[in-house]
């Protein structure tokens, strides 16, 4: 890259090669948020799982 | 420790849940530095290739995703078999950890294989092997993570998916060639491949990248694997004290 | 008489009393296939030159159709658990099981292909080829189709999930069939197509039994 004109529009190639790289972030970033969420609702059963227990102990 | 009673322990879940924290946050920094070294070398460093100008850039993306949506469905397929045979619990959390990251990875590699097509060969889909074979794979993720998560019983899930796993993986090779056979048949349109010889200008970054994905796929498998041993095991002692109320 | 022979008498007869599933596929393969000329244009080598494609992916669904209740009835009267705790081989009852399905299926699809063929206008010389093909290729896709309806034996609504496994899983066997029938249609040596589906033919009867056993037991273990 020799300016800051062609890296914004990649030679004329801007059109195909942004969108690539920002679904790539995109997905990336999702897959995050989905694990985030994973582990919530992991946490939530283990904490509904033993109020059960609790109820079947009292 | 010796080797072999470090896997037996390892393949203990509240073992493997507790040293996996640490592991975790490691890859998630060694992912990012790589992955922002390797954008920097290939968007910025790399000088443009002497027939696809910058449109090869989008190697950079594409390459290290379709590479991931092969490594995870071998992951799957080998933790598949380990956890049929020796009946192992951390092995189908570890495949049902994986597989919506493949998934996520193949739609990816379909995507930018799609956008780099449209400047190169003028259109956004062909039906060449390696467009073909990611299709099928993407829809044999769908089908192992639905049949995964279909069962009232998770065991009864984690050991179907593992059975269609190991089928797929058998297949996808099958499917590959298939394609490449009846391209060959046909040779209406060549399609020659993405890339031939490549500079080392252009093929160090690619290499960070890749290494960059299998660290943050390493990152997040361990995070799901987690949440998949809590969700198999929300009952036993180990879940119940590691998630205070 | 040979106890396995027996066994698959058996479960003809069992198909056989139920006619109308035997001639449900049949109507619908055929139903089908009579709808392109209807869509496309009926003229020219348009619809000749589409017609190996169009058999193939039509036998495809018409396997497909069956598969929901290939173990359904065995399942809930309690005969598939019978088989999986008795001593005897589950492979091979599984590899009866899935021979009589095919006869009663697919092989009245065979049968009819001749007419689909006059109705495509597919080149004649190209029948025998075709009727090979399909036969090789119905016998694999039952297998595997049979092992998605394995996985999903105890699920409610299964049938959208089964076309989700079942149908990636057979391209290669579409693909491999549907040319060997292009192949014999242009007079060239269709061989290699065939070699390459009865390849796939042997692989998937040597494995898939395997799967469908393993896949069978995990229903009934908790």
């Amino acid at each position: 890259m020799t300016s800051w004109h062609e890296f914004v529009t990649m030679g004329r190639f801007g059109f195909y090669v942004w969108p690539a790289f920002g679904f790539g972030l995109v997905v990336m970033l999702l897959n995050i948020y989905w694990a985030h969420l994973r582990e919530k609702a992991a946490h939530r059963e283990v904490r509904e799982s033993r109020s059960t227990e609790e109820e079947s102990r009292s | 420790m010796t080797v072999k009673t470090f896997f037996h322990r390892l393949g203990s879940p509240p073992y493997f849940y507790r040293i996996s924290k640490p592991w975790g946050r490691a890859f998630a920094w060694i992912s990012l530095i790589l992955i922002l070294v390797g954008l920097y070398g290939g968007l910025w460093l790399a000088p443009p290739d002497y027939q696809q100008g910058n449109g090869f850039r989008i190697m950079y993306v594409h390459v290290p995703s379709a590479w991931m949506s092969l490594f995870v469905f071998m992951v799957i397929a080998v933790c598949s078999f380990i956890a049929l045979v020796w009946r192992m619990r951390l092995s189908y959390a570890v495949a049902a950890a994986s597989a919506p990251l493949g998934a996520a990875f193949t739609a990816v590699a379909l995507v930018t294989g799609s956008l780099w097509g449209k400047p190169m060969w003028g259109t956004y889909w062909v039906w060449d092997a390696r467009l073909t074979s990611e299709l099928i794979l993407f829809f044999l993720y769908l089908g192992v993570i639905t049949l995964n998560r279909s069962f009232e019983d998770q065991k009864t899930g984690d050991k179907a998916a593992a059975i269609l796993a190991l089928v797929g993986a058998i297949d996808v090779p099958i499917v590959h060639y298939s394609v490449d056979w009846w391209q060959t048949l046909h040779q209406g349109s060549s399609f020659k491949g993405l890339t031939s010889e490549i500079a080392p200008s252009m093929l160090w970054p690619l290499l960070v990248m890749m290494t960059g994905f299998m660290f943050y796929y390493g990152w997040l498998v361990l995070w799901r694997t987690r949440s998949e041993l809590l969700l198999r095991e929300s009952d036993r002692d180990w879940a119940q004290q590691e998630i205070r109320p | 008489m040979n106890p396995w022979l027996f066994f698959f008498r058996t479960e003809l007869g069992i198909s056989w009393r139920e006619r109308r599933r035997v001639m449900l596929p049949l109507v619908f393969f055929s139903i089908v296939a009579f709808l392109f000329p209807l869509t496309l244009n009926p003229k020219g080598h348009l619809l000749a030159r589409m017609a190996p494609g169009i058999i193939w992916v039509d036998a495809m669904l018409a396997v497909f159709l069956g598969l929901e209740s290939l173990f359904r009835h065995d399942h809930e009267e309690g005969i598939l658990e019978q088989w999986v705790i008795s001593p005897t081989s589950l492979e091979l009852r599984v590899l009866f099981k899935v021979a009589s399905f095919w006869t009663v299926t697919s092989l009245p699809l065979l049968l009819v292909s001749p007419l689909l063929v006059l109705w495509l206008s597919f080149p004649l010389r190209g029948l025998g080829i075709l009727m090979v093909g399909l036969f090789l290729g119905t016998v694999t896709l039952c297998f595997l189709g049979a092992l998605g309806a394995a996985l999903t034996l105890t699920l409610r609504q299964s049938s959208m999930l089964i076309a989700i496994l079942f149908l990636p899983i057979a391209t290669p066997i579409l693909i491999f069939g549907a040319h060997s029938a292009v192949l014999a249609a242009r007079q060239l040596d269709p061989r290699p197509a065939l070699y390459l589906l009865a390849t796939l033919f042997f692989l998937t009867v040597g494995i898939v039994p395997k799967a469908i056993s393993a896949a069978l037991r995990i229903s009934y273990e908790t």
